[in-house]
């Protein structure tokens, strides 16, 4: 049985494991040049000859409008998937500091207990071995060691 | 358990031996032996919850419910006083560092001699007045016990009396042979040891498991703002790849004029970039 906040970071890393590939195959649009082109070489064969020279860098800038409006719009999906993928990484990051905090914790437990266990195994073949009053630990907090 | 034969075995140093237990101690009893042993306790309780009722049922004047209550409540009282003075009294003999181990010896004792005192006293006395006949003589009402029935009377608080501290004696002795603080207290560590080490995996398997998708979730960051780059590059190809074509169909059409288109001209517009977008002008010329 978990507590509280321990299911609320599992939940969190379970909805970030679903969504974020959901997030990656949003990343490659693909740019349809098909409807501009055939547009474009329409407009191209309807020019005449003696405005060749005139009418090239009206077409030219007629296919850059498309693809800056295409980009424009995409820059706005880009953004919004950008964004949620900014707030993947701060969930999981703070989901990764609550369990770096428990893991030191009970780290420092685990070593306690470590040394229980050889000590009283210790007092078990020796019943005459010195022990010590346990330091406390809000003595020790702040040290290196 | 040996000692050194060179250390005195009295005075004041006696308890300042080394004494060198034995680690396989910590295996503990074989099952069989642990039934044996709470069988006998369980004997024990059963026989002093015969003997206090035997002492409670002409005392209290109250349903039967509540006697067996009472009777109950007295017979763990005075197993687990028993029971205490023996555990108590083997950390005072053979351990160090139990501090007050022989005064609670000494205090369970006392109340298991004295309460052990009391029913005793209480069936004898309360016996050898209450329960008899009652009988005229020459008009003289005569109250009191024959010999016979104030001497089986008797006989039934001395058997009480050996009940209560056989019982005793065996849960003491049961207390006193079987307690190994330091087996205990090993086991009791090597237990939490456990927990906690399993609490431990858990936390390092989620921590584990929340690194790498954080380092997932990164390159997810990374590899979506260099697809925005790629995809800009694309366009650019994409819209060269049309005008080369236009280029190509306004050529057709010029064939046989003196004049030279001229090449294509650099995009009127830039499409928006990402700050990080490592392609250079002239990149995109040489694209173009």
């Amino acid at each position: 049985m978990k507590s509280l906040p321990f299911l609320r970071a599992s939940l969190a890393l379970r909805q970030v494991r679903k969504h974020l590939p959901k997030l990656r195959g949003q990343s490659s649009p693909e740019i349809d040049m098909a409807d501009v082109r055939t547009r474009a070489l329409e407009l191209a064969d309807d020019v005449d000859d003696r405005n060749a020279v005139a009418a090239q860098p009206v077409l030219f800038g007629y296919v850059d409008a498309h693809i800056a409006d295409w980009l424009a719009n995409m820059k706005t999906h880009h953004d919004t998937v950008q964004a949620e993928l900014d707030l993947l990484s701060v969930r999981v990051t703070e989901v990764r500091a609550f369990y770096q905090i428990h893991h030191d914790d009970q780290q420092n437990v685990l070593d306690d207990l470590e040394a229980a266990v050889s000590h009283a195994l210790e007092r078990l073949s020796d019943p005459d071995a010195p022990f010590y009053d346990p330091e406390p630990r809000n003595k020790r907090r702040g040290r290196d060691s | 358990m040996t000692t050194p034969a060179n250390f005195p075995r009295f005075g004041p140093l006696r308890r300042r031996i080394p004494i060198h237990g034995d680690p396989s101690l910590i295996a503990g009893h074989s099952p069989w032996s642990t039934g044996l042993y709470y069988f006998v306790l369980l004997a024990a309780m059963g026989v002093d919850l015969v003997t206090f009722h035997q002492v409670l049922l002409p005392a209290l004047d109250e349903t039967e419910e509540m006697l067996w209550v009472v009777v109950t409540g007295f017979t763990v009282i005075c197993i687990a006083m028993s029971h205490t003075f023996g555990q108590q009294a083997k950390k005072a003999v053979s351990t160090r560092h139990a501090a007050g181990s022989r005064t609670t010896a000494w205090v369970n004792l006392l109340a298991w001699v004295a309460l052990g005192a009391a029913a005793f006293a209480f069936r004898w006395e309360y016996s050898s007045l209450d329960i008899g006949s009652a009988f005229v003589v020459d008009g003289v009402e005569q109250t009191g016990m024959s010999d016979a029935a104030l001497h089986e009377q008797h006989l039934a608080a001395w058997l009480f009396l050996a009940l209560y501290v056989g019982t005793g004696v065996v849960s003491g002795g049961a207390g006193f042979l079987r307690h190994q603080p330091e087996v205990s207290r090993y086991n009791r560590a090597l237990s939490l040891r456990t927990k906690a080490a399993a609490k431990h995996s858990r936390l390092d398997s989620n921590l584990q498991g929340s690194t790498k998708l954080a380092a997932t979730v990164d390159k997810a960051r990374l590899e979506h703002t260099q697809a925005w780059e790629s995809l800009q590059v694309r366009c650019i190809a994409a819209a060269d790849r049309v005008k080369r074509e236009i280029q190509l169909k306004l050529l057709d059409k010029n064939t046989g004029q003196d004049t030279e288109l001229p090449p294509a001209a650099p995009r009127p517009d830039v499409p928006p970039r990402s700050p990080g977008n490592p392609e250079s002008p002239d990149e995109e010329d040489e694209l173009r």
